[in-house]
């Protein structure tokens, strides 16, 4: 085994892994706060991706793409929380389950009639170019800035809920409602904020991600099922766990493939079942 | 008269606050006792515990001499002991008939024993009726015929008579008494004039703790009980 | 038995039946096929409301017992013995232990971990169909399964609509049977759970039976559909089949026995029939979803029966 092949793998498992960690993020943001499991959550990240490819298409312009994508996915996701996600706040979880299923499919099929069913993605050939280089490979700026952003993004959001007053209030409604609402706090200001972040950076992670891969459908379907998993190892509601687990299953699977693609998804769910049989809790407990 | 259920030195408590403390008592078969006390005194607490809804922190339970701390609900149940709950828990979407039915299939009971019952607590004009569609009176009826069916050593009821206006409560008063000499039971009340006519024993806990424990003449003059209730000092 | 005559589903699945075989006269193959695929579809879906409606457990990996049915009829009648009934036997009675297995290590779950458990279980079994290209075909999965066999030849379209008939009939009519027994009664109780604790009954072993039985009548429903295709792929593992049985009978209405086979009908009829607006279609299906989710959870069944009750009511207080 080659260390250098093993140090690309790597970094490539983490790069995927950033990915799925802006998929998480928001997902057990949402999830900690609300207690709502958003089924939709790869639906809105496909959907960043989307907005992403169509606002550069007519500006041209990276940056501002990604930031109108970013706050766009957002704001649709504040939409959808408003009109449906609050009603089933005091419901059981089973139908909060369902109504996530049904804006799921609801949006992947109405990606798939905007934006049609080939494939769509942004040639930037200068941003996957450039790169360092490790013996005979390549590592692009981009990846390594993808992989340092979640860095920070992890930092910030552990100072911001851990050091800040409004992550207090963030942490008073997650554990319980009832209190905040007894020290004036509004739960449902918070909800709605929190549901915006969360969806933004799930925007955020789809606008990442179409630049150096094709966005179609299916690419939901499977991301949702590695975000639940993550989140599961992870304990529900772990963000650090969240972080740790998203990074290492992007290695884990990034190696699988390397060294035993006949049977590196099998791996994936393997672990998750053995994992969850054993802990069914998830490895962390909650936070 | 022989014991039936032993508890020592049970308790548990919730992060810092102690619901059950350190409780032991017996009961005696075939007598009536009731459970009362102020609001978050831990009566309903200490049911929860001989009953297994919850696991105790500390203690024994002993149901006819046999040790049964570690089983859960559905296997006391099946031993003997039942009980009812202070809000109406039954399946809402079963018919009473159906409701009883269940119950029936628990302790093994047949059909003609259901119809008796039925009967006997006149619900047999609602025997096709869902649970959720009759009134809150006939509800409480058709949960304790769901216990009686259970045939239960020692019964439980959590509140049998809240909520239940005059004329119900009257006939209540009756059933149980009627109960009372087959079936060993512990009531749990907060309605004094009930307690006091129907218990032949009567247990008082505060805070966790079980203060007096005996024949409801002397609860009555029992100063500790009266401060508590009456505010004397 | 004259209540069990009388029974409006046991008839309405007689007259289906009726129905459904006269179909089979007409030789009309695109009809032929559209209700055969009704039916297999409602068995499915009928597999799954047992344990959404009634035993009221949210499952996302359903799709493992159909996959698994149909992939085990599939292997065992292209490689052990060529016979599309004992095929069909084989996998329904190997589904017995493997939804028992499944059960016990999922059920003694919370509901939302038990919903992703079970979602990831199918992942897994699909992972297994997908990769193992030697026993599983991989992803071109199994071609060529056979309708002549040894004892049953159904190659004709007729003959296989009927070996579909009957078993449709005899098992949608067997499960409602089941339901309404004692032990369906206990199923039905789980919708209290705490309640059926304290009524000296096992919770975790009457949810075992559940999914055992549903898990087996998936597996059935599997079987039926690898004969029928004849071509099986590991997408029937995925999750997004697994949603489909519960999209349905949420469309029907979980609360009614028959409310799933409103539902299918539904989708089967408007996904093949207008496949031309197929995509509108799953678009529809979604935002109905979300609907019923929001406001009325019976489903089309549900609101039917609704309406019939307020029109019946309406003609009452006219009348008198």
């Amino acid at each position: 085994m080659n260390l250098e092949a093993f140090l690309t793998q790597t970094l490539v498992g983490l790069y995927t892994g950033s990915f799925y960690w802006l998929l998480t993020l928001g997902l057990t943001l949402i999830f900690g706060v609300t207690r709502i499991v958003n089924f939709a959550h790869a639906s809105f990240f496909v959907l960043g991706s989307y907005l992403m490819y169509t606002f550069y298409i007519y500006t041209n312009n990276f940056i501002l793409s990604l930031f109108a994508a970013t706050i766009t996915t957002g704001l649709i996701g504040v939409i959808f929380e408003i009109t449906l996600i609050r009603r089933v706040y005091k419901i059981e979880e089973m139908y909060q389950l369902l109504l996530t299923l049904g804006i799921a499919l609801t949006l992947n099929e109405s990606q798939k009639l905007i934006w049609g069913t080939t494939p769509k993605y942004i040639n930037m050939p200068e941003l996957i170019s450039s790169g360092v280089a490790i013996g005979y490979t390549n590592i692009s700026y981009y990846s390594i800035a993808v992989i340092s952003i979640s860095l920070i993004l992890f930092i910030i959001i552990h100072i911001v809920i851990n050091k800040t007053l409004w992550g207090l209030k963030i942490r008073a409604v997650w554990r319980d409602n009832i209190m905040a609402q007894a020290l004036k706090i509004n739960p449902y200001l918070i909800y709605t904020t929190v549901f915006f972040i969360g969806i933004a950076l799930a925007g955020f992670g789809g606008a990442l991600m179409i630049i150096l891969h094709p966005v179609g459908p299916g690419v939901g379907d499977h991301l949702i099922i590695y975000a639940f998993i993550i989140v599961v190892i992870a304990s529900l509601g772990n963000i650090t766990g969240a972080y740790i687990i998203s990074l290492l299953i992007g290695v884990i699977s990034s190696l699988a493939t390397w060294l035993a693609p006949e049977i590196d998804i099998v791996i994936i769910y393997l672990i998750t079942v053995i994992i969850l049989l054993l802990r069914p809790g998830g490895l962390f407990g909650e936070r | 008269m022989r014991e039936i259920l032993r508890v020592e030195n049970l308790s548990k408590s919730f992060g810092k606050f102690k619901a059950v403390d350190n409780v032991s008592f017996n009961l005696r078969e075939l007598e009536i006792t009731a459970l009362i006390g102020p609001n978050g005194a831990g009566k309903t607490t200490l049911v929860n515990l001989v009953t297994k809804k919850l696991k105790p922190d500390q203690g024994r339970i002993l149901f006819m001499g046999r040790d049964i701390t570690n089983l859960n609900s559905y296997q006391i149940t099946r031993l003997g002991i039942v009980r009812t709950f202070q809000i109406v828990n039954l399946f809402p979407t079963l018919t009473v008939y159906e409701n009883l039915k269940v119950a029936a299939l628990g302790s093994k009971t047949n059909n003609k024993e259901i119809e008796m019952i039925m009967s006997e607590l006149r619900l047999d004009k609602y025997k096709d009726v869902k649970v959720m569609n009759v009134s809150f009176g006939v509800q409480k009826l058709v949960e304790l015929a769901m216990a009686l069916l259970l045939k239960p050593k020692l019964l439980i009821l959590d509140e049998p008579a809240a909520g239940l206006p005059r004329e119900d409560r009257k006939n209540l008063m009756r059933i149980l008494k009627e109960i009372g000499e087959k079936i060993t039971l512990l009531v749990i009340e907060h309605d004094m004039e009930f307690v006091f006519e129907l218990a032949q024993r009567i247990m008082v806990m505060n805070r966790g703790k079980i203060i007096a424990d005996g024949k409801p003449d002397d609860i009555i003059n029992n100063s500790i009980v009266r401060e508590i209730y009456l505010g004397e000092s | 038995m004259n209540k069990f005559l009388r029974d409006i589903n046991i008839i309405t699945i007689l007259i289906l039946g009726i129905l459904l075989g006269l179909i089979s006269l007409t030789g009309d193959r695109f009809y032929l096929y559209i209700s055969s695929l009704f039916m297999i579809y409602s068995l499915y879906a009928l597999s799954y409301n047992l344990l959404y409606g009634y035993a009221k457990l949210l499952s996302f990996g359903h799709g493992m017992f159909f996959a698994t049915g149909a992939y085990i009829t599939g292997l065992f009648t292209l490689r052990i013995f060529k016979d599309p009934l004992i095929g069909l036997l084989v996998s329904i009675i190997s589904t017995i232990p493997f939804a028992l297995l499944i059960g016990y290590i999922t059920l003694r779950h919370t509901k939302v971990y038990f919903a992703i458990l079970t979602l990831a279980l199918s992942m897994f079994v699909y992972a297994i169909l997908i990769k193992w290209r030697d026993v599983t075909g991989g992803s071109d999965g199994l071609v060529g399964i056979p309708k002549k066999g040894v004892i049953v030849d159904i190659s004709s379209p007729q003959l296989n609509y009927l070996f579909i008939l009957i078993f449709f009939v005899l098992s949608s009519l067997t499960l409602y049977l089941f339901i309404n027994s004692s032990r369906g009664l206990l199923i039905k109780a789980l919708v209290n759970e705490e309640r059926l604790l304290f009524t000296g009954h096992n919770v975790l072993v009457i949810r075992l039976y559940a999914f055992m039985i549903s898990g087996v009548v998936a597996a059935l429903s599997g079987s039926l559909y690898a004969i029928f295709m004849s071509v099986i792929t590991p997408d029937i593992a995925y999750w997004t089949f697994s949603a489909e049985p519960l999209i349905m009978t949420l469309l029907g209405g979980s609360d009614y026995y028959l409310g799933p086979l409103l539902g299918v009908a539904i989708y089967v009829s408007l996904t093949t029939a207008l496949a031309r607006f197929a995509e509108y279609w799953m678009l529809f299906l979604g935002i109905t979803m979300i609907a019923i989710i929001i406001s009325f959870r019976g489903g089309v069944l549900g609101a039917l029966i609704l309406i019939a009750t307020r029109l019946k009511d309406k003609r009452l207080k006219t009348s008198k």
